[in-house]
């Protein structure tokens, strides 16, 4: 079944079927990009926790970034949908 | 070192870990750099591949690159070869990195350019997903 199915799919899926334990950190970082807007680019604080910036373009968010003197936070492009990915 | 598969959620509310790493793209031969950003360890696609807002933050015209296509599940799409800098970590790895209008992440880093560089494990067994990434100095 592996040899048909590409190899992003197969981690994909073995992912989905985790029981991973979840903790404070993973479910502030799924709050903050679920308020994020879809098809965005966005910046998440250094502990990614937190929504710090958000915007249509890279140059948006970087400029925002720059006007508050964030130097730490990590910048994310968000999908059109929170469906799974398979690139 | 040990990367931490990062969370990403799913419309039926559930979460995925997924390998997420940390890295920014250079201009070569000057100071030029982008903000930290994530993008998906990939090792089904052939190199790497990262939006075109990436290279224009450093100043590269994308649509100066060799044109070239690169097909994915969802379809066949045009890209633009450009020398780069890829940082990851403390590392700093010269590549011809491929820019895309669209992408649903930042990047991708694939097999030419990133995991000819690194060995990666995957480990997604346990209560702590992640990858175990190294540096591979080739002779």
């Amino acid at each position: 079944m592996n040899s048909v199915i590409p190899s992003c799919i197969v981690k994909h899926l073995t992912i989905q079927r985790m029981n991973v334990k979840r903790n404070e950190q993973i479910d502030a970082r799924i709050a903050a990009l679920l308020t994020a807007p879809l098809n965005a680019w966005v910046a998440l604080s250094d502990d990614e926790t937190r929504l710090v910036a958000h915007g249509a373009t890279y140059q948006d968010v970087v400029e925002k970034l720059e006007k508050i003197g964030d130097d730490t936070s990590i910048i994310l492009k968000t999908p059109p949908s929170w469906i799974p990915l398979a690139v | 070192m040990r990367i931490p598969y990062r969370a990403y959620p799913d419309t039926d509310g559930t979460v995925h870990l997924l390998p997420f790493l940390r890295v920014s793209v250079g201009k070569k031969r000057t100071p030029l750099v982008t903000r930290v950003f994530e993008a998906m360890v990939d090792s089904g696609a052939s190199d790497c591949i990262f939006q075109v807002a990436v290279a224009e933050a450093i100043g590269i015209k994308v649509e100066s690159g060799t044109k070239k296509q690169r097909a994915g599940i969802g379809g066949v799409q045009d890209v633009w070869i450009h020398p780069v800098q890829l940082h990851v970590g403390a590392e700093l790895i010269d590549i011809n990195a491929a820019f895309a209008k669209t992408l649903p992440v930042a990047g991708i880093l694939g097999r030419i350019g990133f995991f000819e560089h690194f060995k990666i494990t995957f480990d997604p067994t346990g209560n702590s997903p992640g990858m175990e990434i190294e540096r591979v100095y080739k002779v």
